[in-house]
């Protein structure tokens, strides 16, 4: 305690003695962005890039390591797609795995979305880089509790959706643009219960329009990204010596009016 | 020193050629010999950019990179002696380097590249706390991190609330603001980080590094974020609400500020705030000119804008 009075009247000294001999200096300021094009620099730092080419050709090697086998080419798809389906399913599978929460409630079912998709993947070779191209954002899986209100909100976006969005644990008919019938692990959806909803950080941000996962009931982090789950699953597989693949099982269809 | 002259005449007439590198050289200081010449250069948000972007990027081909920004940097060096170097973090995630090797080259690189500090970014909490305690010694600079109360967690006395640097008879105070955590960050990286209010943060500092310090100038580097339509704290309300703070250079919001946007502080005073975009495409460069006397009215600068 008197230490701190002792500072504070240190500093009132030496507040007061700075603004008597008006002392400090004054500065113009300039200031701009450069950019880092050829034109701009056209050199590398030679020196730096021998350090850096160090890390490069074995990050080189590592990329272009074989992850897996594919036994056919997976694409994505509207209203659901080979690729949709594989990525759904086992970030769905790995969050199970992984979360244990406190209420003992468990995940019902997984939404990511369809844009998050960047490349199919092809028959054969899976790479590593190849992984990065498909999911190229660093988003984190994480678990959403809505009510069912907000749910079915979830189900008329995907009904009106003009593209496949990847889900797993559900089976959707779809009508006129709307929810038809819901599915929900086998048991028909209930508005009056609240549900647990896989996603990425990005779209319970409410990223794509997804608004209905703001203000959510509860948010938890599952504590691994989505891409960290696709290769684990890849790397598992491959030491089993299995390939992957993946089916349509009409999860979502479009009843003709 | 002719021939320093004449290298700057050589290079201006370069630069009324178009050669944009040549911005880079101080014109003023040939006009005013008393002024006290500080040139800072920084970055923020470079997420893991090691190498230039791709050849095909459709938007930054063979843009940035660390050996590319080092190049500029050691020119201006060779021109100006008093020179900082200063990031605003997210040094990490955003490319495989990071993925792979954790953050270590991005620090090693920095390192070699003589950075004078950074502070902590959202993102260097992506491998979580253990991990950043381990390799934040590949780190030969300061992370200047006022509002993480790190005392609970493995980075307990591994950053600093505040730097002061000397550069010639120029007194620079640092001090760093990093955003909330909790909503934005998964709670099991930031462990027992706690947070602390930025703005009350930066006014026991600032006021600290002013009176106690003497600093001439005084720079925050934050992970804020520019501003939000909200009323999110920001380098803006920053700015809006301090009395000493100088410069804010930013970061998080991959904010391209070109012209270095002036606010007036609680004293009335201008505040300048930097930020320089996303993934290390560009170099911010600011030229701070001191003279030893207040209230003296500067003649405007003299430099050629290309």
């Amino acid at each position: 305690m008197a230490r701190k009075r002792s500072i504070f009247l240190l500093s009132l000294i030496v507040f007061f003695a700075t603004s008597c001999t008006n002392q400090s200096k004054e500065f113009t300021f300039e200031g701009k962005l450069i950019l880092l094009d050829t034109l701009n620099v056209p050199e590398l730092d030679t020196e730096l890039d021998e350090i850096i080419q160090l890390y490069r050709s074995d990050l080189e090697e590592e990329m272009n390591r074989i992850l897996v086998y594919s036994d056919m080419v997976l694409e994505k798809g509207t209203p659901e797609g080979p690729l949709n389906n594989f990525v759904a399913d086992l970030v769905f599978d790995k969050a199970n795995e992984l979360y244990f929460p406190s209420d003992n409630l468990p995940i019902d079912f997984c939404l990511l979305n369809y844009g998050g998709l960047r490349v199919p993947l092809p028959k054969g070779d899976i790479t590593y880089s190849r992984v990065y191209e498909l999911l190229p954002f660093e988003n984190q899986m994480v678990v959403i509790m809505l009510s069912g209100v907000k749910t079915r909100e979830l189900f008329e976006y995907l009904a009106s959706s003009s593209v496949g969005m990847p889900v797993s644990g559900i089976k959707l008919t779809i009508k006129n643009s709307l929810p038809h019938s819901i599915l929900i692990n086998g048991k028909i959806f209930d508005e009056n219960r609240n549900y647990k909803i896989l996603t990425s950080d990005y779209l319970a941000g409410g990223g794509d329009n997804m608004n209905f996962f703001l203000n959510p009931i509860q948010y938890e982090y599952v504590g691994m990204k989505v891409r960290d789950a696709i290769i684990e699953h890849m790397q598992v597989k491959h030491e089993n010596g299995e390939k992957i693949s993946a089916k349509l099982d009409q999860r979502i269809t479009i009843l003709n009016d | 020193m002719a021939i320093t002259i004449s290298r700057r005449a050589f290079i201006r007439n370069l630069s009324i050629g178009g050669a944009a590198i040549a911005s880079s050289i101080p014109l003023v200081a040939l006009q005013n010999k008393n002024t006290n010449h500080l040139c800072i250069l920084h970055t923020n948000d470079t997420h893991s950019r090691i190498d230039p972007y791709p050849a095909n990027d459709p938007n930054y081909p063979n843009m940035g990179g660390y050996a590319r920004r080092y190049s500029l940097i050691s020119s201006v060096r060779q021109s100006i002696e008093h020179v900082l170097l200063l990031d605003s973090g997210d040094i990490f995630q955003g490319t495989p380097y990071f993925n792979m090797y954790g953050g270590e080259p991005e620090l090693k690189l920095m390192t070699q590249m003589q950075y004078d500090a950074s502070t902590i970014g959202n993102h260097e909490f992506d491998n979580g706390l253990e991990h950043l305690s381990k390799i934040i010694k590949y780190a030969d600079f300061p992370f200047v991190s006022s509002n993480y109360d790190f005392s609970a967690t493995p980075m307990k006395g591994k950053t600093n609330t505040y730097k002061v640097l000397q550069k010639g008879n120029i007194k620079v105070g640092l001090y760093g603001l990093g955003i909330e955590l909790q909503g934005l960050v998964g709670n099991n990286l930031y462990g027992n980080t706690k947070y602390i209010d930025p703005l009350e943060t930066a006014k026991k500092i600032e006021h600290f590094l002013k009176e106690e310090k003497k600093c001439d100038v005084i720079i925050c580097l934050s992970h804020l974020g520019y501003r939000y339509q909200n009323e999110q704290i920001s380098d803006v309300v920053i700015a809006r609400n301090t009395r000493f703070t100088n410069i804010i250079l930013g970061g998080h919001t991959h904010t391209l500020l070109e012209n270095y946007p002036e606010i007036l502080n609680a004293a009335g005073k201008k505040v300048y705030i930097g930020q320089t975009g996303y993934g290390g495409v560009r170099l911010g460069r600011i030229d701070l000119y001191f003279n030893e006397k207040t209230n003296e009215t500067f003649v405007e600068s003299n430099t050629i804008k290309i």
